[in-house]
Formats: structure tokens, C-alpha cells, sequence
């Protein structure tokens, strides 16, 4: 039973993804490779695919019925909506920024898009849901970028001020009737390949494709990284900062109302908390998959690679019987751990 | 710092030193013994950064009351070496021995308290604090309590008792001019009373007082029986202060001289490990009378109205001591400081104001004053870091931006002789001078109108200095107009055509032709009234 299923559907979509860290990889042979430097080639979103698979061999030998394909996608579709509710917080990270009213941008484009649904249309619901996190990521973005504030007093008052925007606008908290082609893009079953999946999990795949090209091959990603690592040298070479750091809180923030749509299709219900787990969940997953706290590094297929981490850290919680508080200090434990161990190289 | 305890750690050096009267030409030229009363010996020092061997094999000696001066162009180790004596970086094998006693390696307070003290090239100062704080940092001083009465009146005593009572303790170091924050760095290290004092490059922003007052410090120290190793590209401060020398080259001893012994050629070609051709180019033949940028009366932050026009395929040199408008004047033209002008045009056209989105727009270019902090994205490759400017949003970027601009990115590599591994390696691994180049080069044949230079060949090798000084005069071939900010004043007398000098933020003299020499430079720079005195007649003019 245990060789029946080699972890084989995450890893060759990040394998055939770009390769996120550009500057790393090519550093030419000089004298023989030593152990040291070939470790040092590997593209930093490997380790938490290598990550992964430790934790799931440490879940196959702790409770041998647990390594099937139907529990690896379940830990994979977990995984798949955490990291849609991290790409926005990558793209903030990336920029040396931080975006902490993930949360409750979430649950305002879940309790907006299911409230317009009735005058809008299903469609029309999901275009403003999305627009009202670009405009939530604009407000975010021009405090920061024009009046200097720092990313996380900004963000975390925007997530307190969204939060009573909820509670103000939405007074009903349970809201179930979920149009169909939400339902189509997330919880319904399909067939890939013979193996029956959610269609969240090819959504945030194809998802993380189109963001990674964003990031590595697109001038505006490019330009994202530049103001991420040093800000100054990108205003002194004449690059728009001010707009590229609003924009990147502008995607930041409609790419967690589309994880927001994403949740209330998938679990199908939606309340004024329910974004609450996300707030320290995505900056886990943005820091697990590699991404620099201080800016100028970090890549979505290294986010989904955190979010499974993540997500088979919390399919062991469960299967231990640990409890989801217990969950929450692992995560803790987590960024404490991997932050240092980065914060290390980077001196090194 | 803290004054009230007089402790003599000189006396210490001083007992072993039979003779502590500076000498000028020791007989022990001879690298293989050293005297047995040497105050600092260092053995076959390595260190390797993983594959890279920063130091391979680094023997010298340090006599008391003696100046060595340790030379070499850029990644030729002087750092490592500097650091190593400091106790900031651990050396791969290899020992260093103070009066004696083997030196803790890897700790900086260890080999503070053997009375090594280091400025250092990348000053180590914090930048929100004030100066008073920065300077009672090295005793411990906040593990003990902290006054900042006390720390003020002794910061004020030590500046006063140091000469250099412009600056004011109270001033956060963050505030304070880059030549400012040198002396409180060397300050900072003198406060501490060495035996051995490690100068880093510390001269790299001072203006030429600054130099001079560094110079009264060593030699002060010195004459206590202390020993000062002076870490330089700058032959003519070399010529004046140093005793003895050791030349560094690609991690190894290239060499060693005696003071009066050397001349500039032999030393240059030893560190460069080839003939030196001739140090300055001379600025190219001006084919149009075209205004490349012109600026009447430009007011900013530090300015105080400033009139000049410059030409294109001009290289306009701005002279003057380090705080008297140069950087303000660069980053007011460049938009990066608000500034207004009665009348402003950049090729031509009129402009109101600008902003460094719209400079690269008109045409102009900028190489900030830091390479590391303005002019680099250090965690990127050197190809991004290239383009960095030409980034469009809805365009290409990374790896097919990169494959499309091939040949130009590979031209600026050559054109400039960096040296690189290649354009996917990071910016932050490559030398100083290699750096620079990059910041250079991003400008280089993208029909850039006028290019502001703030400084470019600081603290670089020589080898390196002739490459921009090359670069640079092509591209005023090309019709560039260069304006040209630099400290070192035979730069400015060779290769510009014109030079403007600052004082006080205006513009105190304009010098071309045959008034176009050092001794103008200089005289314009210090103001009408000529308070300061120097002596520049030892320096080395060609």
C-alpha cells in the first residue's frame, strides 16, 4: 500500500513551472561542485515540496491507511485554498509590504458576492466582489506608497475597518445559497487524469501558472521585485514605485476576495469570521514557500508548496488528535523557525 | 569614551616598544622576519568564502609607532584582511598575533580589548541615533545605565579634544553629511585609545581638511607609540602618511614598499599586475554647441541658487567640500529632491519640474552616491539590475526580457570589463568597482541626453577608475552631456572640459581652460575668505 501513491500530482506541476528564483540558479562552474553548492542551485521552492514529503512519509508511517491518493488530495485541496488566500499575500511580500486585512477582505467579498447575487446576477456578483477587494488593495496601497506608512499599521487598521464594515453591512451572518458556477469552479467533482478531484485544486493551479509567468516574465513583476528589494535604488532608476506598489496591493487585495468566493463555493456558508484563520495561515504559507519577509523574494508556486506544508502539518494534527489549537501553535512555531532559518542564509 | 577613566593602554604597546619614534624608512624591509618587538603579526592568513578564496596566504608586520599602509584595487582582500584584524570575520586558518599575545579571532570585542579598534569602510554606525549615543556604543555603555547627559557632554568633550567641533552631538548620525559621518566613525575608533588603529577606506568621503585632520589624528596616535594600518586607494594620502606598505593583489601579497621608495607607477602596476597607461584621459573634442541642460536659479533643500548650463558631449565637473550642495544639486536635477528654477530645459525643452519617472523619460541618467542602498538591487542578477530602468509594466521582464537585450547587456559587460560570472549572477557578489560599473552601465547606449555622476569612482580600485574614466569620455564622444560631481580634485582637472565649484550652495567659481587646475579647485571650494589652510603641495599632481 505504501508505494501505491508517490506524491505524483503536486510535484510535476511545479516542476514544469517557471523557475521562480531567477538570479540563484546559474551561477556557473567554477572548480568542482561541492555538496554545498549543488544544495545551493536548488530552487528555494523545493524545499517545501521536500518539506512535504517528508510529513507525509511521517504520516504513512504513523497511520499507513492514511497514504492514499483520496487523503493526498484531500491534504492537496486543503492546501489549494489556503494558498489562493496566499497569493495575495505573496505579491505584498514580494514588495516588502505585508497584507493583514486578508482575512477580512475575504469575508467581506464572500458576504458582498453572495448579497449581489440577487440584484447582479452571479456574474455580476463576482466582478464587484473582486473589484471591491481591488479597491480595498488601492486604499491599502496609496496609505503605504504616498503617505509613507508602514504596510503592517496600515493593513492590519484596514482589516479592523473592513471588519466593522461587515458587521455593519451584513447583519445576517449565514448566507447558503450558493449560485452553480461558483459550485462548478470549486467543490464539483472532476476526473483528471482518472483520479477524482475538486475543480478548486486545477483552479489554483492554473491560478499559480498564470501569477508565477506574471512574476518572473512580465515587466510589472519584474519592476515588483526591484521596488521589493531596494526601493530607493527603484525610484532612482526611474521606475513608477508609488504605482507599482499600489497595483501590487490592488492584485493583493482582489486576489483575496476571489479566495474569499473561492471558500464560500467550496464550504458552501459564509459568516462575518470566517476569513479569521487566514491571517496568520497565509503569511505562513508566503514565508514557508520561501519568500524574504524583507522584500525582493518569493514566488506563488513557493506559496503552494507552503500551504501543503501547512495543510499535511494539519492533517497530522488531526490524525495525532491534537486539537486545532495545538494547530495554530505549530503554525506559530513554523514562521518563528523558518524565518530564522532564512534570516541565516541571507547573513551567511 | 568614557573619559573620567584615563586607562593608558598605549603604555602596554609602549613597554615592548624600545623605540617609539616614528621612523621613516625601517631597515626590516624584508617581508620573511619580523622584528621581534613587531606590535601586530599576521601569518599566512586565509579566508574562503566557500569556493571563493577572499584571502589566500596574507603575511605582514606591524611595527609600533608605525603607519602601514595596506593597498590593492577592489576584491584584492584588504577588506577581509581589515576584518579580520578586527575581529569581524573569523579567518579560515592563519594567525594574528598583538603584542604577543595571539588575537581571539571571530570577536570584535575581543580585539577591542587588545586594543584593536576599526573604522570601517561600510561605516557601523546606527543612523537614528545620535551622535553622542554612537559614540558611547562601543563600552557597553547601555548595559551599565545610560545618561544621555553624561553621553553628551562626553561626546562634546571627545569632539572638542578631537578638533572637530562642528558637530553637534545632539544630531541624529542619520542627518549628518557622509563626510561628517566618517569622522564620527574614526572618531568613534580614536575614542577608544588603540594600540592599533585599522583605517578602512576612511578617508574614501572625506574632502581634503577632512584628510589633513585624519592625518594630525594618526600622527598623534603614532607619536604615542600606537600603530595605525591604513587601508587606501589614494596614492597621495599613501605617499604622505604611510611608513611602509604591503600591496594586495586577488588575495595575496603583491608586494611591499618603504616610505620614499615607490613611485605611483610602480605601485599602480603592482596592483594592478600590468603596466599603468597613462591615469586620466583627456576629455574628447566638443563638436556642437547644443545645450544638453541648462538651470537658472534652482532653490532646493541645500541650494541656494544655482545657474548652469551644460553641453552636449560637455563633461561639466562640480567641485567643492563634501556638504556644500554637489548631491543636493544632483538629486534636484534628477527630481529625486523637490527643487524649482526660474528657467529649466533639458535638451531644449522647458520643464517645470521633475521627478525621477519623468527624468528617464527626457533623456537623463543618475549614479546615486550609494551604490549599495540607491544604485542596486543587490539580492538580483546583474542582467536585471541592468535593465532596471527600461522595466515596462506591460512589457517583457526576467529571463525573455533578458534573452531579447543580450547583445546590449553584453556590450556594457565588456565595454566596462566587469567581472562577472555572467548576467545571472546576483549584484551583491560582485566587487565594489563591479558594482559601480553596473550602475554606470545601465545608462551606457540608451540615448540618454545628460547623465549625473555622484561620485562614481569612489572607493575603487585604480583599475576600475580608468574603465569609467573611459566609459565616460565615450559617451561625451556620443554627444552625452556629463555632469560630473566628484571629490577627488585631479579627476575633476583632467578630465572635464569645464568645472563648476559650489560653496554654500551657489556656485562660488567656474573654472576652464588654463585656470582649470587643483590649486583653483580647491581655493573656489573653501570660499573667498580662505580660512582653512591645506597643504596640497606634497600631492602628486600630473
Amino acid at each position: 500500500m505504501t508505494t501505491v501513491a508517490p506524491p505524483s500530482s503536486p510535484s510535476p506541476s511545479s516542476s514544469s513551472s517557471p523557475s521562480p528564483d531567477a538570479g540563484t540558479s546559474t551561477t556557473g562552474a567554477v572548480g568542482r561542485p561541492s555538496f554545498g553548492s549543488i544544495l545551493g542551485r536548488v530552487p528555494r521552492a523545493v524545499w517545501p515540496l521536500v518539506a512535504f514529503l517528508v510529513l507525509f512519509a511521517i504520516g504513512g508511517l504513523i497511520r499507513p491507511n492514511l497514504v492514499t491518493v483520496e487523503s493526498l488530495i484531500g491534504t492537496a485541496t486543503f492546501a489549494i485554498i489556503l494558498a489562493i488566500a496566499s497569493f495575495g499575500q505573496t505579491i505584498a511580500v514580494i514588495q516588502a509590504g505585508i497584507d493583514l486585512s486578508v482575512p477580512n477582505t475575504i469575508g467581506l467579498s464572500a458576504l458582498a458576492f453572495l448579497a449581489l447575487v440577487g440584484p447582479l446576477g452571479p456574474l455580476g456578483a463576482f466582478v464587484a466582489a473582486l473589484a471591491a477587494g481591488a479597491v480595498i488593495g488601492f486604499f491599502n496601497g496609496a496609505v503605504i506608497a504616498k503617505l509613507g506608512l508602514t504596510p503592517i499599521v496600515t493593513t492590519i487598521a484596514m482589516n479592523g475597518l473592513l471588519f466593522g464594515v461587515i458587521l455593519l453591512a451584513f447583519n445576517f451572518s449565514e448566507l447558503t445559497v450558493t449560485p452553480d458556477f461558483v459550485i462548478a469552479i470549486t467543490s464539483a467533482k472532476l476526473s483528471v487524469l482518472g483520479i477524482s478531484m475538486p475543480a478548486v485544486l486545477p483552479l489554483g493551479l492554473a491560478l499559480m501558472v498564470v501569477l508565477q509567468l506574471v512574476l518572473s516574465f512580465t515587466g510589472w513583476g519584474r519592476s515588483l521585485f526591484v521596488v521589493g528589494a531596494a526601493a530607493e535604488t527603484a525610484r532612482l532608476a526611474g521606475l513608477p514605485v508609488d504605482r507599482i506598489r499600489i497595483t501590487g496591493y490592488m492584485l493583493s487585495g482582489a486576489l483575496a476576495a476571489f479566495a474569499g468566493i473561492v471558500i464560500v463555493g467550496y464550504y458552501q456558508q459564509a459568516s462575518a469570521t470566517m476569513g479569521a484563520s487566514y491571517l496568520l495561515s497565509s503569511v505562513a504559507a508566503v514565508v514557508v514557500g520561501g519568500a524574504s519577509i524583507f522584500g525582493g523574494r518569493g514566488s506563488v508556486v513557493g506559496t503552494v508548496g507552503g500551504a501543503l506544508v501547512l495543510a499535511q502539518v494539519a492533517t497530522l494534527v488531526t490524525v495525532l488528535n491534537l486539537g486545532s489549537n495545538i494547530q495554530q501553535l505549530i503554525y506559530g512555531a513554523i514562521i518563528l523557525v523558518v524565518i530564522s532559518l532564512y534570516g541565516r542564509r541571507r547573513a551567511a | 569614551m568614557s573619559t573620567p577613566t584615563p586607562a593608558p593602554p598605549i603604555a602596554t604597546g609602549a613597554s615592548t616598544a624600545s623605540a617609539s619614534a616614528p621612523q621613516t624608512a625601517p631597515p626590516d624591509a624584508r617581508p620573511a622576519a619580523p622584528p621581534a618587538d613587531a606590535l601586530l603579526v599576521a601569518t599566512d592568513l586565509v579566508k574562503s568564502y566557500g569556493p571563493v578564496k577572499a584571502v589566500q596566504g596574507v603575511t605582514f608586520h606591524c611595527n609600533p609607532g608605525e603607519v602601514l599602509a595596506l593597498v590593492g584595487e577592489n576584491g584584492a582582500g584588504k577588506s577581509t584582511v581589515a576584518k579580520m584584524l578586527a575581529g569581524a570575520v573569523t579567518p579560515t586558518s592563519g594567525t594574528i598575533i598583538v603584542g604577543g599575545e595571539p588575537l581571539a579571532s571571530g570577536s570584535v570585542k575581543q580585539s577591542r580589548l587588545s586594543g584593536v579598534r576599526c573604522a570601517f569602510q561600510e561605516l557601523a554606525l546606527v543612523p537614528d541615533w545620535t551622535v553622542a549615543e554612537n559614540l558611547s556604543l562601543p563600552d557597553g555603555a547601555p548595559l551599565r545605565g545610560f545618561s544621555q547627559k553624561k553621553s553628551v557632554a562626553a561626546a562634546s568633550a571627545l569632539l572638542s579634544a578631537f578638533d572637530l567641533p562642528h558637530i553637534d552631538p545632539r544630531a541624529a548620525v542619520g542627518t549628518l553629511s557622509l563626510a561628517d559621518r566618517q569622522l564620527v566613525e574614526i572618531a568613534r575608533a580614536l575614542a577608544g585609545k588603540p594600540r592599533l588603529l585599522i583605517l578602512d577606506e576612511a578617508s574614501s568621503a572625506l574632502t581634503p581638511p577632512g584628510v589633513q585632520w585624519l592625518f594630525t589624528r594618526i600622527r598623534e596616535l603614532t607619536a604615542a607609540g600606537g600603530s595605525v594600518i591604513y587601508v587606501s586607494h589614494r596614492l597621495g594620502e599613501i605617499a604622505e602618511i604611510a611608513d611602509r606598505g604591503t600591496v594586495l593583489r586577488d588575495g595575496q601579497v603583491a608586494g611591499e614598499f618603504v616610505r620614499g621608495g615607490w613611485t605611483d607607477d610602480e605601485l599602480i602596476s603592482l596592483m594592478a599586475g600590468r603596466e599603468a597607461e597613462r591615469f586620466f584621459p583627456d576629455p574628447p573634442e566638443r563638436t556642437t554647441d547644443a545645450v544638453a541642460l541648462s538651470v537658472t536659479e534652482l532653490r532646493s533643500e541645500g541650494l541656494d541658487g544655482v545657474s548652469l548650463s551644460l553641453g552636449a558631449g560637455e563633461i561639466l565637473g562640480i567641485g567643492g567640500l563634501q556638504g556644500h550642495g554637489q548631491a543636493e544639486l544632483l538629486r534636484a536635477l534628477f527630481g529625486a529632491a523637490p527643487a524649482v528654477a526660474d528657467e529649466w530645459t533639458i535638451a531644449g525643452r522647458r520643464i517645470k519640474g521633475t521627478t525621477p519617472v519623468r527624468s528617464v523619460r527626457h533623456g537623463l541618467g543618475y549614479v546615486p552616491e550609494d551604490r549599495k542602498r540607491e544604485g542596486l538591487a543587490l539580492e538580483m542578477s546583474v542582467g536585471e539590475n541592468l535593465l532596471a530602468p527600461w522595466l515596462k509594466a506591460y512589457q517583457l521582464g526576467g529571463r525573455p526580457r533578458l534573452a531579447m537585450e543580450r547583445g546590449w547587456i553584453d556590450g556594457i559587460l565588456s565595454a566596462l570589463s566587469v567581472r562577472t560570472r555572467g548576467s545571472n549572477e546576483l549584484a551583491g557578489s560582485l566587487s565594489g568597482g563591479n558594482q559601480q560599473k553596473l550602475v554606470f552601465g545601465r545608462w551606457m547606449d540608451r540615448s540618454r541626453t545628460v547623465i549625473l555622476l555622484h561620485d562614481p569612482t569612489r572607493g575603487i580600485d585604480v583599475r576600475a577608475k580608468q574603465e569609467l574614466y573611459g566609459a565616460i569620455v565615450d559617451l561625451a564622444k556620443q554627444g552625452v552631456g556629463i555632469l560630473w560631481f566628484s571629490t577627488e580634485v585631479e579627476e575633476l582637472v583632467h578630465v572635464c572640459h569645464r568645472v563648476v565649484v559650489l560653496y554654500q550652495g551657489k556656485v562660488a567659481d567656474e573654472l576652464t581652460g588654463g585656470r582649470l587646475t587643483a590649486d583653483a579647485i580647491v581655493g573656489a571650494a573653501v570660499g573667498s575668505t580662505g580660512s582653512i589652510s591645506l597643504t596640497t603641495d606634497e600631492e602628486d599632481l600630473r
